[in-house]
């Protein structure tokens, strides 16, 4: 027999994989969070591979209606070609009141947040799976992989209990969901070697369309910004991100942060 | 002899001159900082030179003058070039309280501490500086970012609103006040803290912007400035009303204020006398010909000498080093504004003023020329600062057509006044300084003194203290 | 292209031994700085121009917050070998908890001592705390050589003193190291101050250390997670945790005895094929319909020969992380793999108080926060385990009240 080792691609895979085996286990009204994003396509991807080509739980795509035309295309392509069970959740009221990204919490706030109040609500679902990773911004750095919420979403993050080795928390309290995060040890360059080792389809608006602009992330269009770059494929995608190293980032940011400091101290009378 | 307690509790209010804080609460302004002030006492305090906000709280921090720290103004050479470099936290190398504090398992609060940006993984919870770029990336744990932006908490106030409006900030001074005690209270109530430490600094651009007009009796503004401070007393208030008796408190500022006369462009007087040359089309206030400049200015009066082997372009030989200092020295003290009155108080050589040796023994015992050799955190140190006299703000001004302006600013920093009520704790009895608080905080709380602190012995700065300065 | 592997370590041991000089210093020597950092290292060195590193790992937190989970810090490095991380688990007690959880995804530890200060209280205890979650791998590192002269002597004295100490817990170092952080002898290089020191610099020891923890050598273990219908057949998934498995193999079912034979190992568009090695998830079908029925969640695929260990009456030590304590005769769940069975606490023995590593007493009647104690459990049904050295994934077991993890322990 022959035996080949695991590299780190197919143990981020296999850990995955099995997280998402054992939210199902526990869980019977299950859904996963489709963004149509490239996090949450290699999550939908791992689902397929759990379940051998299947999707046996519900997608839930909150549509905020600002999402590029593209990105719909691509929902609906795809939602037909892997059988998905796919269920929109809308704020209407939100929307039809003409919620815009002029204030932006507000908006991100109606249309996502409480549009996923009212998915949950509405389908009744006790856990959820999404795509967030560790090396995302926020509040999002202190989850755990099978993380609480009580009926108003809110998260005691600050006494979280361990989560030792792949043992779990699996149950939940009655109106609470828990929210199972199957990336969290995942990078953004690891998804992107995923995409590439699997060839997973995802929408080209990540690459260059030609004017040395990208978008790095999808949201709705309103907010999304682009960033230089010359990616056009995925091995110069990955490239970018290997080399675009930390000091370049930080160089950056450091950048920004800089000319932020130098008006608030002009302002102040020291500068 | 007070007892140790394992908790202290400060809350500081920038810039706010004992004399001014005397006046409020005899005036019934500030009634329970009054009625505070009135047990335990009000002493006076002198603070750092220079006395700006995140040297002096880097002092109060540490317990150690900025030869030990490193922050020594708002804006430095960046380090291999004539850039500007912006020091923070970052860059400051000595421990604070809350790093001590932290070890020892005490849990730890404080928030809105000048230089406390980026904030460090404390045993407790650490809210940045003003200096933060935004709210997500103040804190320490990142998750408060979420509760601080529900409640609009502000880094700090618009003073460039307060530049355009006088009138549109009063708003500004009370709504960043009510939203900053706001999570004050919140996070007091969270846990059973050891050591919380509130800063307020709305209380320095009121008297940046309003102290003139304080002084002047101006109808509106003066009423809006001593509304502030009423706003600021309730806060007081509250606090003393959660606190046990018994837990020791110190309220106080950095330094003190008084009125401007001029601003002084220094960079534009250096100019003039043949120290400085700019550059071409200056991008930035130290962006200069170093080949014809033996001298340049950083705010407020710190003055570097362009030294070879130090400065990239260095000009001047190890040599000449104090000669050119003490020519410098000449010029400044002869500087006077248009009304023929003299500027510059003292002129201080670094050696005098600084030191980074643990006793302090060092300081005024450094010929110039190991002075101007040595590295480290001390090596970043002016070569020479000059001192004011009141009413003197000194800036920065390479490209300032002219040496005296005047400004939206009407109050500028004073060295020898800041305000100390202290509840339950000893201090030192004589020549109170900024950067002897840590100590007795710390031994108070029953926790070891690290060996480097300053504040006893050679370690402060009493030669600063002249009838002029009181 | 090749991605480059991962390893994980931990650095416990006295907070002022110099941790933060060390991690600072693995940093800088390997370049896995940004170059401004790299540059403010160098600006801020002392008077002699030794670069200052203890301020570097408080202030990476600007730059990885983004990358900071489970409560500790993670900070990267690299070298040719392969990229590392180093979780930086706190030192205070009331951090033990989160201490013990990122410490549990760690491949191997630094136990650091400070040359001059030696053997402290809190070095005790990190070593045995690791010695609990079998962190197997362990590098002692003897710090500030400089400050004892670099003295062959003193270094030959905490190294059997901590050889002694590991061996009452059951660890061993696999090397002992001296070095000096602040001057950099002997972590990425070798200098002229100890040339009495015939071993490696640490950097080269670290390289040396295998990553992963799946033997695809070992004994055959495959937890059943849940049995599928796929195209009218059953299969069972999993993840297999030790050894391979191919069609063909025989394998018995534990704890139902079942034996059966292997018919196809399933898998959804891998470029893997043949036999399963250990860490993949697969699906497996089985040749024989009759063993099917009795299949379920918990019970585990061996070897034929030799088998795990399969009983009710379980003992191990564990390290109790909840407020709540519990008492002898409590009921309580106990997971290991896909096991989780419910158990009575019959016996609590060994109390022993992880700050000071006294034992409170040998027969207690209740185990509190961050105590440890050898547990003897009666369980309702089979359970299947291994010793920890021989496989790890059954040779542990996390211990759960309300849903929540409250304990954790490995088997002996």
């Amino acid at each position: 027999m022959k035996k080949e080792p695991m590299d780190r691609m197919d143990e981020l895979e296999a850990q995955s994989i099995y997280i998402i085996r054992e939210a199902f286990y526990h869980y019977k009204n299950l859904a996963i969070l489709w963004s149509i994003g490239k996090d949450s396509t290699v999550l939908m991807w791992l689902v397929r591979k759990a379940f051998f080509g299947n999707v046996p739980f519900p997608a839930l795509h909150i549509d905020t209606s600002y999402k590029f035309e593209k990105m719909y295309k691509f929902r609906d392509e795809y939602a037909k070609k892997w059988n998905i069970d796919l269920k929109v959740a809308r704020n209407e009221k939100a929307i039809a009141e003409g919620m815009s990204n002029e204030k932006k919490f507000d908006c991100c706030n109606a249309l996502k947040t409480e549009g996923l109040k009212m998915g949950i609500a509405k389908f009744g679902f006790e856990a959820l799976i999404l795509g967030i990773r560790r090396d995302e911004h926020g509040i999002r750095s202190k989850e755990r992989t099978f993380s609480p919420r009580n009926e108003k979403f809110e998260w005691n993050y600050k006494d979280q209990p361990p989560e030792l080795w792949n043992q779990y928390k699996n149950e939940t309290e009655e109106k609470s969901h828990i929210r199972v995060h199957p990336l969290l040890h995942w990078t953004e360059v690891d998804i992107w070697y995923y995409i590439k080792r699997e060839e997973i389809p995802i929408t080209d608006l990540y690459f260059d369309q030609g004017d040395g602009k990208r978008f790095r992330s999808i949201g709705c269009e309103p907010c999304c910004g682009k960033i230089d770059s010359c990616a056009s494929n995925i091995d110069d995608m990955i490239d970018e991100l290997e080399n675009t190293n930390t000091s370049e980032r930080a160089g950056r940011a450091q950048d920004k942060e800089d000319a932020t400091t130098m008006q608030k101290l002009r302002a102040l009378g020291y500068m | 002899m007070a007892q140790h307690h394992p908790k202290f509790m400060v809350l500081s209010i920038d810039g706010v001159p004992v004399e001014l804080m005397q006046r409020m609460y005899d005036e019934g302004i500030m009634p329970r900082l009054g009625a505070l002030a009135k047990e335990v006492g009000l002493r006076q305090m002198r603070s750092i030179q220079p006395c700006v906000s995140c040297v002096a709280w880097t002092c109060f921090t540490t317990g150690k003058n900025p030869g030990k720290h490193g922050i020594y103004g708002f804006i430095d050479r960046a380090d291999d070039s004539f850039g500007l470099k912006f020091p923070n936290q970052a860059i400051m190398t000595s421990d604070t309280i809350f790093d001590i504090l932290s070890r020892e398992g005490k849990r730890v609060f404080s928030m809105n501490v000048p230089c406390t940006y980026p904030p460090r993984q404390v045993n407790g919870i650490q809210i940045g500086g003003f200096l933060a770029p935004n709210l997500d990336k103040i804190a320490y744990p990142a998750s408060e970012a979420p509760y601080l932006k529900s409640i609009d908490y502000r880094l700090d106030n618009d003073a460039a609103l307060a530049r355009q409006d006088k009138d549109a900030f009063i708003e500004d001074l009370m709504t960043t006040h009510k939203n900053r005690m706001e999570a004050m209270e919140y996070y007091l109530d969270q846990e059973d803290w050891d050591f919380f430490h509130t800063h307020i600094m709305g209380s320095d651009r009121a008297c940046h912007f309003y102290f003139g007009e304080m002084l002047d009796q101006h109808p509106k503004y003066e009423k809006a400035f001593f509304d502030y401070f009423r706003a600021v007393d309730e806060s007081v208030g509250k606090v003393l009303d959660r606190l046990p008796e018994d837990v020791p408190l110190m309220i106080f500022s950095d330094h003190g204020f008084c009125r401007i006369t001029h601003e002084v462009q220094l960079s534009k007087y250096l100019i003039d006398k043949g120290w400085t040359t700019p550059a071409d089309s200056p991008k930035h206030p130290i962006d200069i010909n170093t080949a014809k400049s033996k001298a340049y200015n950083l705010i407020p009066g710190r003055i570097f000498v362009n030294l070879e082997g130090r400065e990239p372009g260095g000009s001047v030989k190890l040599e000449d080093y104090d000669k050119v200092r003490q020519e410098i020295k000449a010029d400044l003290l002869a500087l006077t504004d248009p009304k023929g009155n003299k500027v510059i108080d003292r002129v201080v050589m670094r050696e005098d003023l600084y030191w980074s040796d643990h006793d302090g023994k060092n300081r005024g015992n450094l010929s110039p020329i190991e002075s101007a050799q040595m590295g480290g955190t001390y090596g970043k140190a002016a070569d020479l600062v000059a001192i004011p006299f009141d009413g003197y703000d000194l800036k920065l001004g390479l490209t300032a057509p002219e040496i005296f302006t005047n400004s939206e600013m009407t109050g500028m920093h004073s060295y020898h006044d800041a305000f100390m009520v202290a509840r339950g704790i000893e201090l030192p009895k004589d020549n109170l300084e900024i950067m002897m608080l840590c100590r007795p905080i710390l031994e108070h709380m029953g926790v070891a003194v690290p060996e480097d602190l300053d504040g006893i012995d050679d370690g402060v700065t009493p030669d600063l203290y002249t009838d002029t300065n009181r | 292209m090749a991605m480059k592997e991962e390893f994980k370590f931990v650095v416990v041991g006295h907070v002022d031994h110099g941790k933060s000089t060390l991690i600072g210093r693995l940093l800088f020597d390997t370049n896995s700085l940004p170059p401004d950092k790299m540059d403010e290292v160098r600006a801020a060195s002392d008077s002699a121009g030794t670069p200052e590193f203890a301020f570097v790992m408080d202030h990476l937190e600007e730059e990885r917050e983004n990358l900071i989970t489970i409560d500790t810090a993670q900070v990267w490095f690299k070298t040719d070998k392969r990229d590392y991380v180093i979780i930086d688990a706190p030192g205070h007690k009331q951090f033990l908890k989160n201490m013990i959880t990122g410490s549990s995804q760690a491949s191997a530890a630094l136990l650091l001592i400070d040359a001059k200060e030696g053997i402290r209280e809190q070095t005790q205890r990190h070593a045995y705390l690791l010695s609990l979650l079998g962190i197997k791998q362990l590098i002692v590192v003897i710090n500030k050589m400089d400050l004892v002269d670099f003295k062959e002597d003193r270094f030959n004295e905490l190294k059997t003193g901590i050889t002694e100490k590991l061996n009452e817990y059951g660890l061993s170092a696999l090397h002992v190291v001296p070095i000096s952080a602040k001057e950099g002898d002997n972590l990425a290089k070798k200098t002229d101050t100890m040339p009495w020191f015939k071993g490696n610099t640490l950097l080269a020891y670290l390289d040396d250390l295998k990553a992963g923890e799946s033997d695809v050598d070992g004994v055959t273990r495959f937890p059943v997670q849940d049995i599928y219908d796929h195209d009218n057949e059953k299969v069972i998934v999993g993840k297999l945790i030790s050894g391979s498995l191919g069609a063909g193999q025989e394998v018995i079912f534990h704890p139902c005895g079942k034996s059966a034979t292997i018919k196809e190992i399933v898998r959804f568009e891998s470029p893997k094929t043949g036999a399963a090695v250990a860490g993949e998830c697969i699906g497996i079908k089985l040749e024989d319909g009759i063993a099917i029925k009795a299949i379920k969640r918990g019970e585990v695929a061996c070897d034929v020969d030799p088998s795990p260990m399969i009983g009710t009456r379980l003992v191990a030590p564990v390290f109790w992380m909840s407020g709540e304590p519990v008492e002898v005769g409590d009921t309580i769940e106990f997971k290991c793999a896909t096991q989780q069975i419910e158990c009575k606490v019959k016996k609590i023995n060994d109390r022993i108080n992880s700050s000071t590593l006294e034992m409170i007493e040998s027969e207690a009647k209740e185990l509190c926060d961050t105590e440890v104690a050898k547990l003897t459990l009666q369980a309702t049904d089979y359970a299947v385990t291994d010793s920890f050295d021989l496989v790890q994934e059954t040779g542990r077991f996390v211990l759960m009240r309300d849903g929540d993890t409250v304990a954790g322990g490995i088997f002996q």
